[in-house]
């Protein structure tokens, strides 16, 4: 979804081969593939809430050192992954629920910038 | 929804009861969905069609334009909310890329 949404963040994924609709991005199994590992990841972050700086330092390295990916698009992801919760959850995803949320994907993306 | 997840945007309504349930809240709310409405049938000429509030958050309420992001995410969520698996991902671009053009031209006689 970020992907179609914004599609500038393709620039970091030309190896993912399709990309060229919507269609070709949902289809796509390396997309697939990559959603799980970042999903995966996000499941760690919200077991080591007392920890994140330190639970995501080798990440962040990652993404400053050899990935290059500017940290807005950690903003923009963790946008993305709440409309999709909001869209599947629907009438649970209560205000309350949403400032949670907003508050868990703002402090992901601080610990993944941290590095930089 | 807007002032629970991002408590910053409260600076702008010191003047307002919020409390959930709030009718200041709830009428506001309404005036800028029905400003949405205008927008969205002048599309191809928002700049002219929203000429008055573009002057209005300018000169008047000079709100930092990146709150308008902070609006559109709130929107969105209550969108995704209400249509479910009908906020598909073209319905989302779309949907984000009006609320971003729209905050646009709120922002363009900033300076």
């Amino acid at each position: 979804r970020l992907l179609i949404v914004y599609p500038w963040t393709q620039r970091f994924f030309d190896s993912f081969g399709n990309l060229s609709s919507p269609t070709a991005i949902v289809g796509n199994p390396k997309v697939r593939a990559h959603g799980k590992k970042v999903l995966t990841s996000f499941g760690e972050a919200v077991k080591n809430l007392e920890n994140l700086k330190a639970t995501y330092s080798k990440l962040s390295e990652l993404h400053c050192e050899k990935l290059h990916v500017d940290p807005e698009n950690f903003r923009l992801l963790g946008n993305i992954l709440i409309i999709v919760l909001a869209a599947h959850f629907t009438k649970d995803f209560t205000p309350a629920c949403q400032a949670t949320w907003q508050k868990l994907v703002g402090v992901v993306a601080h610990a993944l910038a941290h590095k930089y | 929804r807007m002032f629970s997840a991002y408590p910053s945007t409260k600076t702008y309504f010191p003047h307002f009861d919020l409390h959930h349930g709030s009718e200041q809240v709830r009428a506001h709310g309404k005036k800028v969905v029905n400003a949405l409405g205008v927008a969205v049938k002048s599309i191809d000429n928002l700049s002219q069609a929203l000429s008055e509030l573009s002057n209005l958050h300018a000169y008047n309420l000079r709100v930092d334009p990146v709150n308008f992001k902070l609006l559109s995410q709130c929107f969105q969520v209550v969108l995704a909310v209400h249509l479910g698996s009908d906020y598909t991902a073209e319905v989302h671009a779309a949907f984000d890329k009006f609320l971003s053009a729209v905050a646009s031209v709120l922002a363009e006689k900033y300076r």
